[in-house]
């Protein structure tokens, strides 16, 4: 039987967006690691996650994120400056989904930026869904209120698993489906949808 | 009895990222160095697997991942510790009728996740929860902090019996497993060593006792003796 190679009126991929208001999307390289760590140090960031004081070890992690499959580590840039990072992690391939941490320096003001993250990953990526992981401590509520202005659904509690200080805390579980994130699109920012 | 992690290459109650790549390494808070060949219960025995009973881990990784309960094909990590891969025996039949798993939670120090798989062709009635509460208690013996599980939302067996140990659902993550050809929600689990003390203390003095106090949790604990003890 012949291949039908005639042009019809197929859907047209959406593009790629990975500049939105200012910000800018581009690939978070080993040799960034200095700036990571920075990152890392301001506000309650150090609670989401400990890096250690390495940037050797940093720069190695990087590097292997970067070849781990659906991994998309990127920096995210405002102007010159480099406002936060990004980037998803251990892919679940059977059931395509993926972890994803976000860093920014000022994260109450950084909806659109997150938004523009995760529309990339989603574009990528046949993920289904991302979910994100937060100790609950006063530092680190502005990132459940980040997560949930760009349509994480809060889905419970990890009762007592992080340790901080010798001290244990809840983890708030979020979670977003793709389908979430295609009707947030459609109500909060267009620009993002897919069509 | 079934009930255990959603399989895959990496858990899906992980950690943020970098942690993960970061903390490979067995998160379990050190403990005696060398476990026991064999453990007995009052229905079970637990023991090592070792080169007499291959087959018998075999047989099972077979059979569970027939199971959609227990999350359709996977493959056997490599286990986080000698201790944390056991197989139990029916004290009557002598036959391997299970087997029980720890696996490090990345991320978070000393906390494990915890699966069972019983050949319930084979298995006769209370010998699963005989091998898991000698196993759980085997874990925090050894310093594991809290025991976690990750239940898919229509394994039933297993969620009445954690109702009926009085751990309640902390989460609910939407649409996370895809088995038997759709997405499902995966409940989160998790206890500690004095959640299991009294619930032990409950099952010794069932007629007198009071239930404890339930793990965080809202909803009304099913009455002990309405757990299914068939398998």
């Amino acid at each position: 039987m012949a291949t039908d190679t005639r042009d019809g009126p197929a859907a047209r991929p959406a593009p790629a967006v990975v500049a939105l208001d200012g910000y800018e999307l581009v690939a978070l390289e080993p040799a960034d690691a200095p700036q990571v760590l920075e990152l890392v140090g301001l506000r309650g960031n150090r609670y989401l996650i400990d890096l250690g004081a390495s940037e050797h070890e940093v720069a190695r992690l990087i590097a292997e994120l970067t070849q781990a499959p659906w991994s998309l580590p990127l920096a995210v840039l405002h102007g010159d400056l480099c406002v936060g990072m990004a980037t998803t992690s251990l892919a679940n391939l059977k059931s395509l989904n993926a972890s994803l941490l976000a860093l920014f320096t000022d994260p109450p003001a950084s909806a659109s930026a997150l938004a523009l993250y995760v529309r990339h990953v989603f574009w990528n990526f046949p993920l289904h869904r991302l979910h994100v992981q937060i100790p609950v401590l006063d530092l680190t509520r502005e990132y459940v209120d980040l997560y949930r202005s760009v349509g994480f659904v809060e889905e419970g509690r990890l009762v007592d698993h992080a340790v901080v200080a010798g001290q244990s805390f809840d983890v708030t579980a979020l979670g977003l489906l793709r389908s979430d994130f295609e009707a947030w699109c459609l109500v909060n920012e267009p620009r993002l949808a897919f069509g | 009895m079934t009930g255990g992690p959603v399989p895959g290459p990496a858990s899906p109650a992980g950690p943020n990222l970098l942690s993960a790549l970061a903390s490979s390494a067995p998160s379990a808070a050190p403990g005696p160095p060398a476990p026991p060949q064999r453990t007995e219960g009052t229905l079970v025995s637990l023991e090592l697997p070792g080169p007499s009973t291959l087959d018998d881990l075999t047989r099972l990784d077979w059979l569970r991942w027939q199971r959609p309960e227990m999350g359709g094909w996977s493959r056997r990590q490599p286990p986080m510790a000698p201790w944390a891969t056991q197989l139990f025996r029916s004290n009557v039949s002598g036959r391997v009728v299970g087997v029980l798993d720890a696996f490090a939670l990345s991320g978070y120090p000393g906390v494990v996740n915890v699966s069972i798989f019983t050949d319930t062709a084979v298995a006769s009635p209370g010998v699963a929860i005989d091998a898991y509460g000698l196993f759980v208690g085997m874990l925090f013996d050894r310093g594991i902090r809290l025991v976690h599980h990750e239940v898919l939302e229509f394994n039933r067996p297993i969620l009445r019996i954690l109702r009926g140990i009085h751990v309640e659902p902390s989460a609910r993550y939407r649409e996370h497993a895809y088995v038997a050809g759709r997405f499902w929600d995966v409940l989160l689990f998790s206890f500690d060593r004095d959640h299991l003390q009294g619930v032990l203390h409950q099952f010794r003095h069932r007629r007198v006792a009071r239930p404890p106090k339930v793990h965080r949790a809202v909803a009304t604990p099913m009455p002990i003796e309405e757990i299914p003890l068939w398998q």
